[in-house]
């Protein structure tokens, strides 16, 4: 394996050590912009549903955008 | 949680708490060194300035090859500095009597809400009103219309996310690294605390770079053309 990829592969395993915590993150984030958004309008369960779904849609589009980007390209 | 450190000394901590006055120490400590190997440095690189040389050139190599040229060299000195304190602080807390400023939330959240910041002013300056195509998603015409409200707040909350996720992450790994440490400390002989003082170097310098390494990812995805 040249240095090259050597770099690459580190970098990568870095970047997939970030997915278990973004996962639950994102979640969390939409869950409580929901919840102060529905505080704020009065409209309770509404939004904070909604909002939940849409931080869930978040944090898998991150998770399969960071599948599908080709970090080798990038790394000379 | 009351621990005695060396800077209680000078300053006393119910006043002024430890991440604080170690915060400000490590800032000290890495100018002072700066302007110590500003003042003598050669050609071919000797002990220190070796050292710098070797974190500097880590540091613009990820900058350029991920962000391009130009705006690689733009960042770079944020990246940079991040990532030297960071790994300062972080390794701070593995010397007896030095406490680890990058243990609490509020310390780690200030380095990540200036890249939060820099990441959207950039990408307004770059591409002015056309930056808000980054939040639409992939597709662009009448009939998808609701598809890219529906992305604008996905993207919305994605970014809103990130700042949070830099902190926490940040956070969460060097307050369980002081955990494990205190918790061992106290069950065990010093064999195993010794282990997980090895540990803890491994995990300051692993979590130094994966900031800078997201740090330099979203800027990179703030300042390249929508897709």
């Amino acid at each position: 394996m040249s240095e090259a990829e050597d770099k690459s592969l580190f970098r990568q395993l870095l970047r997939a050590s970030t997915v278990g915590l973004d996962l639950v993150i994102y979640t969390f984030v939409g869950l409580a912009i929901g919840y102060f958004l529905d505080k704020f309008f009065g409209t309770k369960p509404w939004l904070t549903l909604i909002f939940l779904i849409l931080g869930i849609v978040a944090g898998f589009r991150n998770l399969i955008r960071m599948a599908k980007d080709d970090d080798s390209k990038k790394t000379l | 949680m009351h621990e005695s450190a060396l800077m209680d000394l000078i300053i006393n901590p119910e006043v002024v708490p430890h991440y604080v006055s170690y915060a400000f120490l490590a800032s000290i400590i890495l100018i002072a060194v700066s302007i110590i190997i500003r003042g003598s440095i050669k050609l071919v690189p000797k002990g220190t300035q070796n050292v710098f040389e070797v974190i500097v050139e880590a540091m613009l190599n990820l900058a350029e090859e991920n962000i391009g040229h130009h705006w690689g060299r733009t960042f770079f000195p944020l990246i940079a500095t991040i990532f030297m304190y960071i790994l300062l602080c972080n390794f701070m807390g593995l010397v007896p009597g030095f406490a680890s400023p990058t243990s609490n939330l509020n310390m780690t959240a200030s380095m990540a809400v200036p890249v939060f910041f820099a990441t959207h002013v950039y990408g307004i300056r770059v591409h002015k009103l056309g930056y808000i195509k980054h939040f639409l998603g992939p597709m662009r015409s009448l009939a998808a219309l609701p598809l890219m409200i529906l992305m604008f707040f996905v993207e919305v909350i994605g970014h809103l996310a990130r700042p949070v996720t830099l902190s926490v992450r940040l956070f969460g790994n060097m307050i369980a690294k002081h955990i494990i440490l205190i918790v061992l400390g106290i069950l065990t002989p010093i064999i195993v605390p010794t282990a997980i003082l090895i540990l803890g170097v491994l995990v300051g310098l692993v979590q130094a770079f994966v900031f800078a390494l997201l740090a330099t990812l979203y800027l990179a995805g703030a300042v390249e053309e929508a897709h």
